[in-house]
């Protein structure tokens, strides 16, 4: 059966890379005996597809997997959190029927907290002020493919915000696409703003990636 | 501590994985006052010491004990040692974030000679005196073991107690001292007194040595009554009842051996002169197969591994072999477990039995000769021969691998250039073989690459007498390899002969090495083991300001009369036996090995290894 499943990379997980977690999912499919299916060839690897990478480093709430696997979902979800390591738990899974989309084709949108750890909330407050103000200056130009670059970038951010977290740290929040053939991640969000909203921001930040959002 | 390392080190180094532990299968626990806190230290980055099977046994063996936690440390790499000592981040354990000079005891593995200097790196790095001589009664007690534990002069200013031999028994009755120790019931002095009293413990600060004029050891004894003047060896008797753990960590990143490691016996059969190993370990004590595939079996089941390694001195002189490889084909041929072998021998069994674990990738077979010519192969006594060799060859390419790795020395004792020349004749036959098979079963491409070692000469082997060649002379033989090498399908690779005189000088050193070893933390040296990072002027640099000759050590002749450094230790192997079988050296005369016909090494005659022989 084709499984969907979301699950979570937090505390020690956030400093392992991609690959790491593909060889954690695994072993953890072993350890939990759930048979999956192969690749054909001379060097069989089960066949696992994981969602793309977010940086080492982040904390995420909404990291995808589909496999085809020989038990039911529910069954799936209670043994691997078994036998999965501290840090890392599948929160949601979704049984797909024949020819559902697969998850590359699925539109997304990644809901994104960057916490900074020397930038002022006051800072991200004028820079989204300026991101505002640049979105009608940009309609009212005429389109030349400057414009239409930055569009590109403008059109896949759907939400910006910011607050104080309960340690006093700005939080700049952002709903980003997540779909898999238009991602903008959060590192090319911050590059936008250090360009042309004069955000004056490090690289002193953790990312958390608190939802993805299937549609 | 923990924010300090997530905020100031993981995310300023390349590879944040090594230092984080919490791998699925690690050991936690809640502290307590009564519980010994012992630190395993691996002197090597984390890839390489959690592919080590010694610490995976003693890591799980000591946190199966109610009152020891046993948590890793290990060396970290340039770039977190550079970021560590800017941040004053103290070295610390993977488990707990502990700072190591806050535990009991450290135990380091000395598992290569240069290691050393990470050893001394991690202590100062921990904010620990390097000397023994230095620390306090509130500083922990640092033990080692491993190989190089058996020639452990070089160490023995820096490290407190030396476990000799196998470790799963001795570090029980150790670590019960220790908690003594803790608990105040001792003193340090005590503690080392009563530790000198148990077979396999060495405390170098109970001993005195005196030099003669010419640099050789006049005199090494105990400097109280009662302390034994020969420390034996440990050995484990009986394979099938000796923990050994089913639940290894499964780390999270990816390591040198990244795969369940089985052992499936100890010593070896084969007495090669110049192997350490085959000396120090003997007798052979194989694993029942059916210990080794429950054992397997469990530790598939609780690691999610795919891949097991059968591991030992040489694998294919383990007669159940071959049951165990088809129990693993019947029974995981649609989990995709795969068998890997690391030691196969010349002969037809090996190439059987790696075809039958390699049906579907081709990749290459590993071999070591060590020699180029029959009579060097005698001098060493390998025993294999061109016939072997050919032999195997011929099978090798009919099952339809291409790429063959042969691995030799050079610098053997009674060596000519000729023998050198020789190692291209061994690599020009396999080539032959390759040509003679047919073309629809033999691999498309093909290429031999022969990597050629130094000869280090090892403490415990018949060899332990002679002088290493000078790095001129190497240089010169490895020139002359090269040179004579016409065929592009063959490709050589040699050692760096200035790390090979180091091992030697280490290797065969004595205590006044202690000074060189200090000198070296002082000029930076670090990972000496790794070419990238090796840098042989500071070592020269050491040696100098320490007034010592590395030569005396590693190019000198020693004789039979003279005491050598390491003679007090006793691995139940008669001098007597290996003079005559480097008098047979000589002579290019070959010793059968132990299963054919047994050549009285003496460690049956050592009533504490009485009946270990089978």
């Amino acid at each position: 059966m084709m499984l969907r499943a979301m699950f979570k990379k937090e505390g020690k997980m956030r400093f392992l890379s991609h690959l790491d977690m593909v060889r954690v999912m695994e072993r953890a499919m072993r350890r939990a005996k759930i048979g999956v299916k192969y690749s054909e060839g001379f060097h069989p690897i089960p066949k696992i597809t994981f969602s793309p990478p977010v940086p080492l480093g982040a904390v995420s709430y909404g990291e995808l997997m589909e496999a085809d696997i020989n038990c039911s979902g529910a069954e799936f979800l209670e043994r691997m959190n078994r036998v999965l390591p501290e840090g890392c738990r599948i929160l949601k899974v979704y049984e797909l029927k024949e020819g559902a989309k697969k998850m590359s084709k699925c539109e997304m949108k990644a809901d994104y907290e960057i916490v900074f750890e020397n930038v002022a909330c006051e800072e991200v407050v004028i820079a989204i002020e300026r991101f505002n103000a640049r979105g009608i200056e940009l309609d009212e130009a005429k389109e030349d493919s400057a414009g239409d670059k930055e569009n590109s970038i403008r059109d896949r951010v759907f939400y910006l915000d910011t607050y104080e977290n309960k340690d006093g740290k700005a939080v700049f929040r952002c709903v980003l696409d997540a779909t898999q053939s238009n991602i903008l991640s959060p590192k090319a969000l911050l590059e936008y703003f250090r360009e042309k909203c004069d955000l004056m921001a490090d690289e002193q930040y953790t990312v958390y990636k608190n939802e993805l959002i299937i549609e | 501590m923990r924010k300090l390392i997530e905020e100031k080190l993981l995310l300023n180094v390349q590879k944040p994985g090594r230092y984080i532990g919490g791998e699925y299968n690690s050991v936690q626990k809640e502290l307590r006052e009564d519980m010994l806190r012992f630190a395993f230290a691996f002197p090597d980055i984390y890839e390489v010491g959690m592919s080590h099977v010694g610490l995976k046994i003693l890591y799980h063996l000591l946190n199966e004990q109610e009152n020891i936690w046993c948590e890793r440390v290990f060396a970290p790499w340039i770039d977190a040692d550079a970021v560590m000592k800017k941040e004053n981040i103290p070295l610390f354990s993977l488990e707990s974030y502990t700072p190591i000079k806050e535990f009991d005891v450290i135990g380091f593995t000395l598992q290569y000679e240069m290691c050393y200097t990470n050893v001394l790196n991690m202590l100062a790095l921990g904010g620990i005196a390097l000397r023994g001589k230095d620390r306090a009664e509130s500083d922990p007690i640092i033990i080692a073991g491993g190989p190089c534990a058996l020639s452990p002069e070089p160490m023995a200013d820096f490290i407190d107690m030396f476990v000799i031999g196998e470790g799963e028994e001795v570090i029980l009755e150790l670590t019960a001292l220790l908690l003594q120790y803790k608990k105040g019931e001792l003193t340090k002095q005590e503690l080392f007194f009563r530790a000198s009293q148990l077979q396999g413990v060495y405390v170098p600060s109970l001993y005195e040595v005196s030099y003669h004029a010419n640099g050789t050891i006049e005199r090494f004894a105990p400097k109280i009554a009662d302390v034994p003047i020969k420390v034996k060896k440990r050995i484990i008797r009986d394979m099938d009842k000796v923990y050994y753990p089913t639940n290894p960590i499964v780390p999270y990143i990816q390591i040198v051996h990244d795969r369940i490691t089985q052992e499936i016996f100890r010593g070896c059969i084969r007495g090669c002169r110049f192997c350490q190993a085959g000396f120090v370990y003997r007798p052979v004590r194989d694993k029942s197969k059916e210990t080794v595939i429950a054992q397997i079996e469990q530790s598939l089941a609780s690691t999610g591994y795919d891949e097991v390694s059968l591991v030992s001195l040489s694998s294919m002189d383990y007669d159940p072999c071959a049951d165990v490889v088809e129990h693993m084909i019947a029974q995981h041929e649609d989990d995709k477990i795969s068998v890997a072998l690391p030691s196969l021998r010349m002969d037809g069994f090996s190439v059987d039995i790696a075809r039958k674990i390699q049906k579907v990738r081709k990749t290459g077979l590993t071999f070591a000769p060590e020699a180029g010519s029959e009579r060097m192969r005698s001098v060493i006594n390998k025993g294999i021969c061109e016939e072997d060799i050919v032999k195997t060859a011929n099978e090798v390419f009919a099952s339809g691998w291409g790429r063959m790795k042969l691995y030799f020395m050079m610098g053997l004792p009674y060596e000519e250039d000729e023998d050198i020349l020789q190692i291209l004749d061994v690599a020009a036959k396999v080539l032959d073989c390759y040509y003679a098979t047919a073309k629809e079963q033999r691999n498309k491409n093909i290429a031999i690459a022969l990597s050629v070692a130094c000869f280090v000469p090892k403490p415990h082997t018949p060899f332990q007498w002679q002088a290493q060649d000078s790095i001129a002379e190497f240089q010169r033989k490895q020139r002359l390899l090269k040179s004579q090498k016409t065929n592009r399908k063959i490709t050589i690779s040699t050692h760096e002969p200035y790390l090979s005189a180091l091992e030697a000088v280490f290797a065969l050193g004595d205590r006044r090495l202690g000074r060189v070893l200090e000198e070296t933390v002082k000029n930076g040296c670090i990972f000496d083991g790794w070419d990238e990072v090796f840098d042989y002027e500071k070592w020269v640099d050491a040696f100098e300001k320490a007034g010592i000759d590395a030569a005396f050590y590693a190019n000198r002749q020693k004789t039979y009369e003279e005491i050598l450094p390491w003679d007090f230790i006793d691995t139940g192997v008669d001098k007597d036996f290996l003079i005559q079988e480097n008098e047979k050296a000589k002579e290019a005369e070959a010793t059968p090995n132990c299963r054919r016909q047994c050549s009285g090494c003496g460690i049956e005659d050592d009533e504490s290894y009485r009946g270990f022989c089978l």
